[in-house]
């Protein structure tokens, strides 16, 4: 077997399950992981106890204490990923390689914060960042301690090369907005916003401004991954994890002595990603990008391989990433419309567009999905997903 | 804890650098084996992966690559500050070398990519001095 194969088709996504995402859900961490998982396993058809594997997101909650809570005392396979908001794409990895191994039958890959009532991301940020001692000794003393900050130095970078614009932007933001109308579980559903709005919007770090930024919120989300003969067997429609891939940039640690400030762990995760899928960018009927902020998605855009480089700004602006462009993005509204669930939203998502769920919001024909990750200075993982 | 985080100055891994703010020049490990200039400071040459440093006297002129104006700051002791520009220089003649620093002598909306720019040093704390870049002021320049 090939590298680029050896995990294609291993793991099924089985069943998926959230809470209600809310700025204050005056509940724990732990008490919104399990209702997270709780609800992945009722929609996989499967009991608590039948859960006999657990990936839990990197300083989030134990995977022992879920374990316990959860009554699960036959656990085989426990496992922690580690790349910042690619971490939930990582995860997937993570349960194929414990299912391929035969370690596990059923994997729970869960992640669940208090993002809103809880810690926000100004404390989260400061304790896990990498390359701690770099942070310290050359930006904190400057003021510069946030993704947002950091992140906006490259698309100032990115506008200077390639032309890309503040309205570029603009379209992202009022794309997931819009799809967010069509999602009754969003946080923003009833709250759409124009491109007047979005230019209108409080600067933070420019030329990052209040809506560029997504939100900071309170939930949980979780999906189940199996065998392919228990996916075929369960209730619902069984969704292939085709293709997934990990990357990372030269200099992981460090952005500002990158040699190319674009060259992010998204490219060379998504190349491997689509090669173990068998497919290529244009295949692609719907992709959920990681929108931490609005240019990262043009620039994901590019390092998938949806546009070309530098065109990830016209091709925002043609309408392409709206629903019923040639690329839906996002249709949930993503990390700046629904939910801050550390992308783990976007893998739900994903296996409802496969299973033809979406309702007002669904992508016609939708039978294969991509769905990628970004972490702290661009560490990257993509899956590619693919309806049975 | 209103205060502005200061650089730990004794870190063996950096004591060189802010030693040679200090007495107002940039100094960069410099590979003595492959002439390679690093920044940030790794303790292995990436270019031929011998550890042999000389902490060596850097171009103090540079060119803007990229700057962001923050209005929100994380950190405590910048929010009268505000706004204020974080920028990134590419050292001349050394450009694979990027700094991070803070703009002073100017305003935010001042900069450009590409702007000419030149050093100052900055007393922080009564052992502390940090480099900040400024616009070049004349052609004396």
């Amino acid at each position: 077997m090939s590298p680029a194969a050896s995990l294609r088709d291993v793991a099924w996504i089985t069943g998926v399950g959230q809470t209600d995402y809310s700025r204050r859900s005056g509940r724990s961490d732990l008490t919104l992981s399990v209702q997270a998982i709780e609800a992945a396993a009722t929609d996989a058809g499967i009991s608590l106890r039948e859960i006999d594997g657990l990936v839990t997101y990197q300083r989030l909650v134990p995977v022992e204490d879920v374990a316990s809570t959860l009554g699960i005392d036959n656990l085989r396979f426990a496992g922690t990923s580690h790349l910042g908001g690619a971490s939930s794409v990582e995860g997937l990895m993570l349960a194929a390689l414990a299912l391929q191994a035969g370690l596990a039958r059923n994997v729970v890959v869960y992640c669940a914060r208090n993002g809103s009532s809880g810690s926000r991301i100004s404390d989260r940020v400061l304790g896990r960042v990498p390359g701690r001692q770099l942070r310290e000794q050359l930006e904190w003393p400057y003021g510069l301690s946030l993704p947002a900050q950091w992140l906006s130095l490259v698309c100032r970078r990115h506008m200077h090369e390639f032309g890309t614009t503040r309205e570029h932007l603009g379209h992202v933001a009022v794309t997931m907005r819009d799809h967010a109308q069509l999602n009754p579980a969003a946080l923003t559903s009833g709250w759409p916003i124009t491109l007047v709005d979005y230019m209108a919007s409080e600067p933070i770090a420019e030329p990052y401004h209040k809506l560029d930024c997504c939100l900071e919120s309170d939930g949980g989300a979780a999906v189940v991954l199996s065998t392919v003969d228990r996916a075929r067997a369960g209730i619902k429609s069984p969704v292939a994890l085709t293709g997934v891939a990990v990357g990372q940039p030269q200099s992981q640690d460090d952005l500002i002595g990158r040699r190319d400030w674009f060259a992010s762990g998204v490219r060379p995760a998504a190349a491997a990603a689509m090669a173990m899928a068998g497919a290529s960018a244009a295949d692609i009927d719907v992709a959920m990008i990681y929108d931490c902020f609005t240019f990262e998605v043009i620039h994901q855009l590019e390092e998938v391989g949806f546009c070309q480089p530098g065109e990830g700004g016209p091709f925002v602006a043609s309408g392409a990433i709206h629903l019923g462009g040639s690329l839906p993005v996002n249709p949930h509204g993503g990390l700046l419309a629904e939910a801050h669930m550390m992308g783990m939203n976007h893998v739900i998502e994903a296996v409802r567009q496969l299973r033809r769920e979406c309702g007002a919001r669904q992508v016609p024909h939708a039978r294969l999905a991509a769905v990628t990750g970004w972490g702290g200075m661009g560490d990257g993982a993509v899956a590619v997903l693919r309806a049975d | 804890m209103n205060e502005r985080p200061l650089p730990d100055v004794d870190d063996p891994d950096f004591e060189p650098y802010f030693r040679g703010c200090a007495g107002g020049e940039l100094r960069i490990p410099h590979c003595a084996v492959c002439g390679w200039w690093q920044w940030p400071p790794r303790s292995i040459c990436p270019r031929c992966q011998s550890n042999a440093w000389t902490w060596d006297k850097a171009p103090q002129t540079a060119t803007l690559y990229s700057w962001t104006t923050i209005w929100r700051p994380g950190l405590p002791g910048f929010v009268s500050e505000v706004p204020f520009a974080v920028v990134v220089v590419e050292l001349d003649a050394i450009p694979n070398v990027r700094m991070l620093s803070s703009s002073v002598d100017c305003r935010p909306e001042d900069l450009s990519i590409g702007l000419r720019m030149e050093t100052v040093f900055r007393q922080c704390a009564d052992n502390v001095s940090l480099p900040y870049w400024r616009p070049v002021q004349s052609k004396a320049h």
